[in-house]
């Protein structure tokens, strides 16, 4: 299988050097697997998935993605819209926007895709999700789950190659939790697409293909 | 794309509902205090400018150093060797001053060398009664002051120097201001305000025009303590309108840093409440462009919304002023001016520009996980 991203010595340190986060991480992810990246609190998942997602930089080394580094992507916006979904441990849906507006947001500055092909793709993804009865309401009036599942369908309405969740099922009850899981795993497996989860739940690392484990900005263990 | 970005710049002002109606209300207020304001400088400046315009003036001479045609003397001694050049046609001579009668009602009172020769180039003519004859004792009053004062032909009016004018006339002048006065014989005029002899302004008419700036130069030699000009910088020689025009900039300079002020808070607040929001956005894929259109839009519904409403309630406003402050009567255009309404429109462009820096800086250089995370 293709490395689809390569992570080559990568530091990261804030405050002025005074708080390493990262401390040299090698790391390749292959195409079409499921990665679950556990530990403790503060032992920089969320630090490594920020600079993998491009949302963070790093102090140093290197991230090549299937092959390219970030100096030779010229707008990374449009990287980010085309070749990453994120999904959040809180959702963040934009609370101002219906759930629908909220997932095609995540499609608006893609002048390739049609009205007619956004509206084609919501609502197969809103079906898909088991939130079509919910497209038209906002955030704060739908459930827990149904936020996540809206923001899983924002994450994957464009068919990002590389899906990165942190804690995705942090803030839902266990019910809700498996729930979210399966539609996770049943979509990425679908989509052929790559899924890096920062987790501390043993069950979110059942569905990974690869479990990574993190200690102290360092990765003691893959398999 | 537009769709969505302006649906989400309109909800975010109905998600602070209470903070936008502060906003748009002051800015409704600030509008509406311009377009009064400067609907009354304008008028009057245009009035100003139109009649010296009309006046088919060659040489206009005021005192050097009067910062208005009021605050301008000239004695006798001096008209008179004015008249001696030969160069000079006909010279008309005007004395204005204004007066606060008893109850409260400003006026001008005008006195005229010749009153057919003025009513010509000021453009004002009898509409009931008749013109200044010979006669002393006599004079015309403008449509307006006739009204508040509830004047007519035949009635007598006292002025301070207790003798009675009759009313022989009530003139009508396009000039606003003019309408509210009153004209006399110049002679009496100097009498009725203690200036014997003195006049504010001369008006010249040359026999050739072409001699122009040569007696100007002349005049300026001749009498250093005078300033005399030609008939076309006269408009910008005037102090009154000089004083207006920059009240009038000074008016609008101030009232468009309050409202940048305004809405520059609210949007302070705004980008510190949706830092997440701009993180999220910029996490899914959206343009710096996007994001800032957002806030631009957000900007441009409060200013010009606000600034519509407010162009409109001057409307009522300028009523309500001319109903009951008879005082400036005189002043008052009927209804705001669509000049002003073009300098509003380029100024909530503007407002709503200057608004936006901050939310823009902000956008230019997040740190987007860092925002994401912010609470």
């Amino acid at each position: 299988m293709n490395n689809i991203i390569q992570v080559n010595s990568l530091h990261k340190v804030y405050d002025k050097g005074l708080v390493p986060a990262l401390k040299g991480i090698d790391l390749n992810l292959q195409e079409g697997k499921i990665y679950a990246l556990m530990g403790s609190s503060g032992c920089g998942k969320s630090t490594l998935l920020n600079i993998i997602g491009t949302i963070d930089t790093p102090s140093k080394g290197e991230i090549l993605y299937e092959g390219k580094t970030l100096l030779d992507i010229k707008n990374l916006n449009e990287f980010r819209r085309d070749y990453i979904g994120f999904i959040f441990q809180f959702h963040h849906l934009i609370p101002v926007l219906t759930l629908h507006e909220n997932i095609e947001s995540a499609m608006l500055s893609n002048p390739k895709i049609s009205s007619t092909q956004r509206a084609d793709r919501i609502k197969e993804l809103l079906k898909k999700l088991n939130i079509s009865h919910r497209a038209n309401s906002f955030a704060s009036d739908v459930s827990g789950g149904e936020r996540q599942r809206a923001a899983i369908a924002r994450a994957l309405v464009n068919n990002p190659k590389l899906i990165l969740a942190d804690e995705p099922t942090g803030n839902v009850d266990s019910h809700t939790a498996k729930s979210i899981l399966k539609t996770m795993h049943e979509s990425v497996k679908k989509s052929d697409g790559t899924m890096l989860i920062a987790t501390h739940d043993p069950d979110v690392a059942k569905i990974a293909d690869v479990i990574i484990r993190m200690k102290d900005g360092k990765i003691i263990s893959i398999n | 794309m537009f769709k969505i970005v302006f649906i989400y710049a309109f909800r975010n002002i109905l998600r602070m509902r209470l903070r936008s109606l502060f906003t748009i209300l002051s800015i409704i207020l600030i509008v509406s205090l311009y377009t009064v304001l400067s609907s009354i400088g304008d008028s009057f400046t245009n009035q100003i400018s139109k009649m010296i315009e009309n006046q088919n003036v060659d040489i206009a001479i005021q005192a050097k150093f009067a910062s208005t045609p009021i605050n301008s003397i000239i004695q006798e001694e001096t008209i008179t060797k004015i008249k001696k050049y030969q160069e000079i046609a006909s010279i008309e001579s005007i004395l204005i001053e204004r007066k606060r009668l008893d109850d409260d009602v400003l006026i001008f009172i005008l006195g005229l060398s010749n009153f057919d020769t003025f009513a010509q180039r000021f453009g004002f003519s009898i509409i009931k009664g008749r013109s200044l004859k010979d006669s002393k004792k006599e004079l015309v009053v403008g449509e307006k002051m006739a009204k508040v004062l509830r004047l007519d032909i035949g009635s007598k009016f006292q002025l301070d120097n207790d003798q009675e004018y009759l009313i022989v006339g009530i003139y009508s002048s396009w000039l606003n201001f003019l309408n509210a006065g009153l004209m006399i014989d110049i002679e009496e005029a100097q009498d009725l305000v203690q200036k014997p002899g003195k006049v504010n302004s001369l008006f010249i008419t040359l026999k050739d025009k072409f001699q122009t700036q040569y007696l100007v130069e002349k005049i300026n030699k001749d009498f250093p303590k005078l300033k005399a000009i030609t008939g076309e910088q006269f408009p910008n020689y005037l102090g009154p309108i000089k004083s207006v025009f920059y009240f009038s900039k000074i008016v609008s300079l101030l009232t468009l840093l309050i409202a940048t002020a305004v809405l520059l808070n609210t949007f302070i607040m705004a980008i510190n409440e949706r830092t997440k929001e701009v993180g999220i956005l910029s996490a899914i894929g959206w343009s710096k462009t996007m994001i800032i259109s957002v806030f631009l839009i957000e900007a441009m519904l409060l200013s010009f919304g606000g600034g519509f409403i407010g162009f409109a309630s001057a409307y009522p406003v300028m009523t309500l002023l001319q109903n009951n402050f008879s005082n400036i009567y005189m002043y008052l255009p009927e209804a705001p001016n669509f000049e002003t309404l073009i300098d509003l429109l380029l100024m909530c462009f503007i407002i709503s520009i200057v608004s936006v820096l901050f939310p823009i800086l902000y956008t230019l250089k997040i740190v987007i996980a860092k925002a994401i995370r912010n609470e």
